[in-house]
């Protein structure tokens, strides 16, 4: 008897579509975190590293962003809970003007809440 | 016969869409005024030896929608959540998303008021205000 996982047929189209932007929204976030902190140092001589650590937090968003689509992506699917803090925080993103995760962390809570995708979870954390 | 595509089962909550409209408004709004603030009215400041400060009293009473934007945006998110959640009719998930974007630009306006109240007690009150008042 083997132990291997079966692939699960039927993906839900607004499960992938969680996936890919999440993935999307995690690159955009490494990417604009790191410019803005790069900017906002070399803008102010230095001085601005002290507000570093603010200017990072989209950075890290995306790290947690990018290992959570991994995770989603997965084939055979890993059982993952659907993580409503990480769509709070894709919110929170607003701050630093990041459109795009905000847009992420709308629909991500609004397709959390689908029957089909809630469905879906359902069934590959019931088959681990 | 009815096409289950399009049944009333995912129906959704009017108060919970308003709040994420005037969510997205006041925080482009806000990030609009930002940019004219801080990019382009200095220049055009600047450009115009300082007639455009005018449109400063502009962008300052257009200011003040955001902060109330979020406030209205808060509460319509709050009730439509709680309406949610007694009737279970409607995604939560739009009440949650409207809740959080108002939240946190009030949030951010509260921490400024904040932040502004400390400066003024930390440098011993309102002094500019005197010095409006009596030129030295």
């Amino acid at each position: 008897m083997t132990n291997e996982q079966q692939p699960i047929s039927g993906v839900p189209g607004k499960f992938t579509a969680l996936t890919y932007m999440t993935l999307a929204s995690g690159i955009v976030n490494i990417i604009s975190g790191l410019t803005l902190t790069g900017l906002v140092i070399i803008g102010t001589i230095g001085i601005g590293v002290l507000c570093a650590p603010i200017t990072i937090l989209p950075t890290i968003l995306g790290v947690f962003e990018i290992v959570y689509a991994v995770k989603l992506m997965s084939n055979p699917p890993q059982p993952v809970r659907p993580s409503q803090t990480l769509a709070i925080f894709e919110i929170c993103c607003i701050i630093f003007a990041g459109v795009i995760p905000v847009v992420v962390g709308i629909l991500a809570l609004v397709f959390y809440n689908d029957p089909e995708v809630q469905a879906y979870f359902n069934r590959i954390n019931a088959s681990s | 016969m009815q096409n289950p595509q399009f049944s009333t089962a995912g129906k959704t909550n009017g108060l919970a869409v308003t709040s994420l409209v005037i969510g997205i408004i006041s925080w482009l709004l806000f990030i609009v005024l930002l940019c004219l603030n801080y990019v382009i009215l200095p220049l055009l400041t600047v450009a115009t030896m300082g007639l455009g400060a005018i449109f400063y009293i502009c962008t300052l009473s257009v200011g003040c929608l955001s902060p109330l934007g979020w406030l209205i945006g808060t509460i319509l998110g709050y009730v439509a959540k709680n309406q949610i959640k007694q009737t279970s009719d409607g995604n939560p998930g739009m009440a949650n998303a409207g809740f959080i974007m108002n939240a946190t630009g009030l949030g951010l306006t509260i921490l400024g008021i904040c932040g502004i109240v400390v400066y003024a007690i930390a440098v011993g009150g309102f002094g500019f205000l005197d010095q409006l008042q009596y030129p030295r």
